[in-house]
């Protein structure tokens, strides 16, 4: 009896628990599809009474939306999956034993995560010196080799026992063969791990795009958005003065909306790279 | 072992068309480069027809979806005569600093660039980032000259030079109260004519309309008590250069004292009191602290009167109200005084346009600004085409067709007095106060015109008194906090530094008017 009572108990703070987490997002979804001047008469509710599609017509009105689409899509693929190989390679060769300057390499990896040449040096070396602007790759070569999950794989390597190298090598493997073909199948979990951090940070990325891209139709999502809230913001500003707008636009509803436009397809990653999420925290654990 | 081959083999080919386009890209760069260098010659030696040239500019604000329709027919005008292509590039609001300071500190190549000074323009005219344009102005900029008047160019040089041109059509903004047009009848109250009337029907609203706030207001210039003073036309209580909108250090009449409200309460000491009676009363929105759009409470029908920075209303809230409440109504009122002289400015701009020095096409650059201020291609970039964006009315008026399409950004690039329309349908009255507004005549020079705070020497205090300022200003001018408290605490924590302050701007100006004297 006592057992059933502290099971009750468990779910039922579980449930609250869940419900706590799981209400934030409800909200954002739901009101996004609410009236706007419900919105800013009453706020945000947990069931609206009067729905409208106002502020997704609002968003996706224009053809830019979709051109920003692909482009942050093909920038999140291309960049993860180099980002990733790069990172992967290189974290491999810094945890090798047999590398005689690896030292020296981490150090430099290391030193850049310290010290930077700040704003304006970066932005001379990707725009004056290599040209890039403008470029769908100003938007990919920064993040190619992120110094931090480099060494979150470097000391996933480590655990991996050296004999597997010897194995191999004996068995007629060359280096590449090595990497490709043991460390990296059996280092999936962490890779996994690293992929799901680099697709994030190039599908959330604004500032490179602020900084490089000038042609508005290169604009990723992140940016083209961006800048749609920012002016609808100023036209507080400017209201009164000779700018006109006529139509009411859907300034509380659109903040919901975009958050919803913007977060929904790389949240489906998720459910992929989950299972190695789990098999990385137990791996390793009771390996022998 | 296959599959993986390919997967590589893709992901090359994915990469050899990615740096594809990015090398074609280059390579439409470079042809443009070489009658660069060639240009200057050409321009002196004959006037025949100009090589084609792009100029960038750098802009705030969000691409007209019909801006290419726009470009297109500016390009076209413009082919005979300056031959000028353009490419515009949009910054967002919220990034402009920013960007357009590691664009200039790059010395990446941009033509013309939108700057100002609650931007960074005393910051990058010091950098040297931006060139001196009264030889260019005398050669190629005739009109843009001719466009403004000469208070205009005399008040906005720095260090004597003409660094950037000034963008814009009036010499102060306008100010007025919004409320609720329906509450007022409603309540039986005859229009508003003076500060006691408004607060009168505040209390009223406060009594008889359950539900509705009486009042809010905003930040800075937009506080209650910021805003009350633009209409004080005994004292001229007025910010000073130092600390921007604050009225902790300020001027009265035109006489070049600078007065520290820690030490001369009155008159502004009484309104701050006043202030604070009101919020006691009730009569001040509660969130008026963390309202992050202040006229927004008023067209959600919540509030009934808020402080506004224009004579009229925009349309924006009036279709907002509308939507809200279905007989929401809104007006404004004005204690402005519209007669000769009445007012004091310094005829300081709040927007100008620069060239760089790295620009390599400064002379273009000038003819294109030239060539934009004419009336009928400045009125193609401000408002689009004519006929389908909008449509004159008369020589100053102007009819919006389709703002979607095209809107006014004139602000950021071309604003000049002259060519600069209304929009058709507003108050008559509004109109009048406007055109006051825009006549250089109408005003008394303010004794300060022309003068630039250098803050360097008090750089510490001026931080250490904005660490102070964030923490109490709004709250304490829009009556939120207990006068006396926190003039103490203020009085405490950014004392020393104020008064430097103070010391400091009073000698820049005595030496400044000494100066002038001379």
């Amino acid at each position: 009896m006592r057992e059933r009572l502290f099971l009750v108990l468990m779910y039922a703070v579980l449930i609250a628990f869940a419900l706590f987490c799981f209400i934030p997002f409800w909200i954002v979804f739901i009101n996004s599809f609410a009236d706007e001047s419900l919105l800013q008469t009453a706020g945000y509710q947990l069931l609206p009474d009067k729905f409208s599609l106002q502020a997704y017509e609002f968003l996706l009105s224009g053809k830019q939306v979709f051109r920003s689409y692909g482009i942050t899509i093909m920038v999140t693929a291309v960049g993860t999956a180099m980002g990733v190989l790069v990172t992967a390679a290189y974290a491999y060769t810094l945890s090798h034993r047999r590398v005689k300057y690896r030292n020296i390499l981490s150090f430099l990896t290391f030193l850049t995560m310290l010290f930077g040449a700040g704003l304006v040096g970066f932005y001379m070396l990707i725009a004056n010196w290599l040209h890039l602007k403008d470029s769908i790759w100003a938007l990919i070569l920064p993040y190619l080799l992120n110094p931090f999950y480099a060494f979150i794989l470097i000391s996933f390597y480590r655990t991996l026992p050296y004999e597997l190298n010897e194995a191999a090598t004996v068995d007629g493997a060359n280096d590449f063969s090595i990497f490709f073909r043991i460390i990296w199948p059996i280092s999936l979990p962490a890779i996994a791990t690293v992929s799901l951090f680099y697709a994030l940070q190039y599908w959330n990325d604004w500032y490179l795009s602020l900084l490089f891209i000038d042609n508005y139709k290169m604009l990723p999502l992140q940016m083209m958005i961006r800048q749609l809230m920012s002016n609808l913001n100023v036209m507080a500003y400017v209201s009164g003065s000779q700018t006109q707008y006529n139509a009411v636009v859907p300034t509380y509803g659109m903040q919901l909306a975009i958050v919803c436009v913007t977060i929904g397809p790389i949240v489906f990653v998720y459910p992929f790279i989950q299972r190695f999420f789990i098999k990385g925290l137990t791996l390793g654990s009771v390996k022998g | 072992m296959k599959r993986r081959m390919s997967a590589a083999l893709t992901l090359l080919i994915a990469l050899v068309a990615l740096a594809g386009c990015a090398g074609k890209n280059e390579g439409e760069g470079k042809p443009s480069e070489p009658p660069v260098k060639a240009e200057n010659s050409t321009e002196l030696s004959s006037n025949a027809k100009l090589e084609e040239v792009t100029l960038k500019i750098m802009i705030p604000g969000d691409r007209p979806p019909d801006m290419d329709l726009v470009i297109a027919e500016a390009e076209k005008r413009m082919k005979d005569t300056i031959n000028v292509k353009l490419d515009v590039v949009f910054v967002p609001w919220s990034d402009l600093a920013q960007k357009t300071q590691v664009t200039l500190a790059s010395g990446e190549n941009i033509d013309l660039i939108f700057d100002a000074p609650w931007l960074h323009i005393n910051q990058m005219i010091a950098s040297g980032f931006y060139e001196p344009l009264d030889d260019l102005l005398a050669e190629y900029g005739k009109t843009v000259l001719d466009k403004r008047p000469q208070q205009m160019w005399d008040y906005n040089k720095y260090g004597g030079k003409i660094m950037a041109v000034p963008l814009g059509v009036s010499y102060m903004s306008g100010n007025s109260y919004i409320l609720r047009k329906d509450i007022r009848e409603k309540l039986g109250v005859p229009p508003i004519q003076t500060y006691e009337d408004l607060i009168a029907f505040a209390y009223k609203v406060k009594e008889q309309e359950k539900g509705i706030i009486p009042m809010t207001a905003g930040s800075a210039t937009y506080s209650f008590v910021a805003h009350h003073a633009l209409n004080d036309y005994e004292t001229y209580v007025r910010p000073t250069h130092a600390l921007g909108n604050s009225l902790m250090l300020y001027y009265t009449n035109n006489d070049g004292k600078v007065h520290n409200l820690l030490e001369e309460r009155e008159p502004v000491g009484t309104w701050l009191a006043n202030a604070n009676k009101w919020f006691k009363d009730g009569l001040i929105f509660k969130d008026i602290l963390t309202t992050k759009d202040f006229q927004q409470p008023i067209s959600a029908g919540k509030v009934a009167i808020v402080t506004n920075g224009a004579f009229g209303i925009s349309d924006f809230h009036k279709n907002t109200i509308k939507n809200n409440v279905p007989n929401g109504e809104l007006e404004t009122v004005t204690f402005f005084n519209p007669d000769k002289g009445a007012n004091i400015t310094n005829f300081k701009q709040w927007n100008f346009l620069a060239i760089p020095k790295v620009s390599k096409h400064k002379e273009r650059a000038m003819m294109f600004l030239n060539w934009a201020n004419e009336k009928e291609n400045y009125d193609l970039l401000s408002y689009g085409i004519e006929g389908k964006h909008w449509e004159a009315v008369g020589e100053d008026k102007m009819k919006n067709l389709d703002t979607t399409g095209y809107y006014a950004f004139g602000y950021v690039w071309l604003w000049n007095p002259v060519d600069e329309r209304t929009v058709v349908g507003g108050d008559p009255k509004n109109d009048e106060l406007d055109a006051v507004l825009r006549n250089a005549d109408m005003f008394t020079t303010d004794i300060l015109a022309g003068f630039e705070f250098d803050s360097t020497p008090v750089q510490n205090e001026v931080s250490q008194y904005n660490i102070v300022d964030g923490q109490y200003y709004t709250a304490l001018f829009n009556g939120v906090m207990d006068t006396e408290d926190t003039l103490k605490k203020f009085e405490a924590e950014a004392g020393p530094a104020l008064q430097k302050i103070q010391q400091e701007l009073q000698r820049q100006i005595d030496e400044f008017l000494a100066a002038k004297g001379k």
